[in-house]
């Protein structure tokens, strides 16, 4: 086994369910890969910790009142009680809350910059690429479409690798849905163009990149 | 894992956990008992025939049926089990079967098919099929359902639902709370009285729903250019928000008329149903978009 254990086999090795063959491969590879060994151990101290934990925590008998009265006692701040300067924490002081204000902005920016650059393509034999490239026309745009393409390119990456193991009628049903839904993602951002924030045509648009990414998912799940 | 390499994991497992592989002729009868917890999670791997999973009140698992071209087995933990149907020459990649499983009616499947049929009657779980159908029924906690191009009905009630498809129909009459139903290009038709949290989305599938909402709850429709057709009560309360970006709306259940949109390319309507009897204060929000395909609505 040379590529690192996928999902099931990981929950199939911790729920003790791998099929005896399997278990000899995967063992082997866990002996010899630390990535994968540290998932399986963060896994297994997961579900200690879930097995562990109490099955559901009951408030106390007097919890309610006690919420109320804290409550009303916070609904009125009499006067001449506001906290006096040197008091105050100090996050909450305009200066401190100003600085963050900027840094957030700066943060938001740059990692806005980060997600709508423009991905590397990597065109996949036997999936369909229109060629179309989304425009980036505003910024909801750009931001949703990076995210997309990012968790598409990497299914379709999957799909590739596991395509053989696909009946070829599967494989071309594949094939048919995501060309379909890749016309509705062109008729889309086309009218996007003239209409950056049409809030239907964003929304149809999140719903036909939802659509390509469960018809991957599917067709990957199917041969794993 | 492909199917190659699950077919020798499955052969060898039979051996380690215990269960008795018979070898087939032509068919193979199978008929086993096994003790199991009464929420165990079971995987069930039947590439071609059938499955049929029903639900019962003992703490064990039974299966009936018969295998062709490949062997049965069964084993694991009383937790955590795994069915699987395989051809242990390797020359079948989708051995035949139709088995009827009995599983414990806490239990939680998740069952997988190439070509197979799935059934499954009063249970949870996850239902996964390349081009077979899937027909659930009865009571579940959650049903998960997908099929690339097989259709998929519902005849249950369940308080969650996720059902998918690419090109086959989806079916969907019972009781469901929160419900997400979406297909590419098959047709989506809905028998539903208690809808509070649903998406229904296709590309260019149509969709058709008959029936009520429970009240204050929230359903989307979306599809590209299907037609979206909605038949309700006429005493509904709740707000309509009907779009087609560059398609067109019919209604039929009020004397309102649709408006164009900004671009005057399509048409929207807003429809405030039972707000002036005091009827809207629990109403349901229903939203409708479309890109190019007709929005119908309809009295039931």
């Amino acid at each position: 086994m040379t590529h690192h254990l996928r999902d099931e086999e990981l929950h199939d090795l911790v729920d003790g369910v791998l099929l005896e063959a399997e278990r000899h491969l995967v063992d082997a590879h866990v002996a010899s890969c630390v990535e994968c060994s540290e998932r399986v151990e963060q896994l297994r101290r997961l579900l200690a910790m879930a097995r562990a934990a109490p099955r559901g925590v009951a408030p106390p008998d007097d919890w309610w009142p006690a919420v109320r009265t804290a409550i009303g006692q916070r609904k009125i701040v009499p006067l001449g009680t506001v906290p006096s300067k040197s008091s105050r924490p100090w996050w909450t002081r305009p200066y401190a809350m100003a600085a963050a204000a900027v840094l957030l902005v700066a943060a938001s920016a740059t990692i806005t910059a980060i997600v709508v650059r423009p991905p590397d393509r990597v065109p996949m034999a036997g999936v369909p690429d229109s060629g179309f490239r989304v425009p980036s026309v505003s910024p909801r745009l750009a931001t949703m479409t990076a995210n997309y393409e990012g968790l598409t390119r990497q299914l379709l990456t999957d799909f590739e690798n596991r395509r053989a193991a696909l009946p070829p009628e599967a494989v071309a049903q594949v094939e048919q849905n995501l060309r379909v839904i890749d016309m509705a993602i062109r008729e889309i951002v086309t009218v996007l163009q003239a209409e950056p924030d049409n809030d239907v045509l964003l929304q149809l648009l999140d719903t036909s990149y939802r659509q390509k990414v469960a018809v991957l998912e599917h067709a990957t799940e199917s041969v794993s | 894992m492909n199917l190659s390499r699950a077919a020798i994991g499955v052969t060898v497992a039979g051996i380690a956990f215990g269960g008795v592989p018979t070898l087939t002729s032509a068919q193979q009868r199978v008929d086993r008992g096994l003790a199991a917890a009464h929420d165990v999670r079971l995987k069930v791997w039947a590439p071609a025939g059938s499955v049929r999973l029903e639900a019962w009140d003992r703490d064990s698992l039974h299966i009936r049926g018969t295998v062709e071209q490949g062997r049965l087995f069964a084993g694991g933990g009383r937790d955590a089990m795994k069915v699987a149907v395989e051809d242990p020459t390797g020359a079948t990649l989708s051995p035949v079967s139709d088995l009827v499983i009995r599983v414990p009616r806490g239990a939680q499947v998740s069952v997988k098919t190439v070509t197979g049929a799935i059934e499954a009657v009063d249970v949870t779980g996850w239902f996964n099929s390349v081009s077979g159908s899937i027909r659930l029924r009865g009571t579940a906690q959650r049903l998960e359902a997908e099929s690339l191009d097989g259709d998929i009905t519902l005849q249950a009630e369940a308080p969650w639902v996720r059902v998918r498809t690419g090109s086959g129909a989806l079916t969907i009459e019972g009781r469901y709370r929160d419900l997400l139903a979406s297909s590419v290009s098959g047709p989506i038709h809905v028998v539903n009285k208690e809808v509070e949290r649903g998406r229904l989305e296709s590309v260019t599938g149509d969709i058709h729903y008959f029936g009520r909402f429970r009240a204050g709850g929230s359903v989307d429709f979306d599809s590209h250019s299907g037609t979206i057709t909605l038949e309700l009560p006429a005493e509904m309360a709740g707000r309509l928000d009907l779009t087609s970006v560059s398609g067109s709306i019919d209604n039929q259940l009020t004397a309102d008329r649709p408006s164009k949109t900004a671009t005057g390319a399509g048409q929207k309507l807003d429809l405030d149903l039972g707000l002036d009897l005091g009827l809207g204060a629990d109403g349901t929000t229903i939203t409708v978009r479309s890109f190019k395909g007709t929005i119908r609505l309809l009295p039931m």
